[in-house]
């Protein structure tokens, strides 16, 4: 068995598998520097992408938009990163937490939404890859918008072996499921 | 899209100073991945040192017998071959290939991955020769001439065969010698 690149996967020689824990030492240390953008996902340190102006400006108008329909119940953060388990702490582009956000990091528990702002050829690994390992964590509401499409992807009824529910608008209002406030439009997002 | 972030070796420096992997773990930076290693076993521990005996003692002052150190072989890779033989050692500076004239790896259930997938690696960075000890067979595959596509000259060696190294004329060492027969 080889991985794609051609070595080996497993066998006498595994890759690291580096724990939260471990995490926040590489980070303190300043392991990576500043500028850096990385996120820990299973155990593997992962680069995320360049944010290019789409993105940030994606970013920024959900933001805007979910604050209108969070506060003063909840808080938008935007690449605050989230434990999910003791081998994953992602850094999603924005997430709705409830009231109760202290000094620890955030878990699964205390988000009422998380959000990945995505485009080709990361929506594959937005949809498939983190779509599983946020289910398995509890998150109850995970949202993909796709750029290109100008859709948002919900995500909801987390279970250990995936979300049970998914719907992709293109329009619409969309409301946070652990908040009965006003919904947002699909539309606003990509205007 | 997402991918595994590539550890350079000063990333890995700063990592082994910050404490992580405690004194126990046995880890190495192979091509930006920090992988662990076999454990090793009383066979492994057996040859290593048979082959650290026979080489210093052959080598004696034309080089310095490395064991299980590390040695970089470019910004991303920082592995720890069972043993190796430098043309010197500094100490303000790890060895590089440039100045290596073998790296050994003794293999017990990692041979796949060490012939198939690190030898290759190794050639790729200019590793002049490696040999890869196969403790269960009693063999050593000897492995000459890198390429960026692996090893041009690759030859099993067994009993009655002898081991010379390339880079270093008049040693001799007995495939036997190696198991202590």
């Amino acid at each position: 068995m080889t991985a794609v690149d051609g070595r080996p996967v497993g066998g006498s020689s595994p890759p690291y598998s580096f724990t939260v824990e471990e995490w926040h030492v590489m980070l303190e240390a300043g392991v990576f520097g500043a500028d850096a953008r990385v996120e820990l996902i299973d155990g593997t340190v992962m680069d995320l992408d360049e944010v290019g102006p789409d993105h940030a400006a994606t970013v920024q108008a959900l933001a805007v938009l979910l604050r209108q329909a969070a506060e003063p119940r909840a808080v938008v953060a935007i690449e605050c990163p989230v434990v999910l388990d003791d081998h994953s702490e992602p850094l999603p582009d924005l997430v709705v937490v409830g009231p109760t956000p202290g000094d620890s990091p955030l878990a699964p528990a205390d988000l009422l939404l998380l959000v990945e702002v995505s485009s080709s050829p990361s929506l594959d690994y937005d949809l498939h890859q983190k779509a599983p390992l946020y289910a398995r964590a509890g998150v109850r509401d995970y949202w993909v918008t796709d750029l290109e499409a100008r859709t948002v992807t919900v995500m909801r009824s987390p279970s250990p072996s995936g979300y049970r529910d998914r719907t992709t608008h293109r329009g619409g209002p969309l409301a946070i499921v652990g908040l009965d406030g006003a919904p947002i439009a699909v539309e606003a997002v990509f205007s | 899209m997402a991918v595994r972030h590539a550890f350079t070796v000063d990333e890995w420096h700063c990592m082994g100073e910050a404490g992580l992997f405690g004194d126990c773990a046995r880890v190495e930076l192979l091509d930006g991945e920090v992988r662990q290693m076999s454990p090793i076993g009383s066979l492994h521990v057996f040859v290593v040192n048979r082959l650290t005996y026979l080489l210093v003692t052959r080598v004696g002052l034309r080089g310095v017998v490395s064991v299980q150190n590390p040695v970089v072989l470019n910004e991303r890779s920082e592995p720890e071959p069972d043993v190796a033989v430098l043309a010197e050692s500094r100490p303000d500076v790890l060895a590089n290939p440039d100045e290596t004239f073998l790296l050994v790896e003794v293999s017990h259930s990692s041979l796949d991955y060490d012939v198939g997938w690190k030898a290759p690696y190794y050639a790729r960075t200019g590793i002049r020769e490696c040999w890869v000890v196969d403790v269960v067979a009693r063999t050593v595959t000897v492995m000459r001439d890198p390429s960026p596509d692996g090893y041009r000259r690759q030859q099993v060696l067994g009993p009655g065969d002898v081991l010379s190294i390339e880079a270093l004329d008049g040693i001799a060492v007995a495939v036997e010698e190696v198991f202590g027969e």
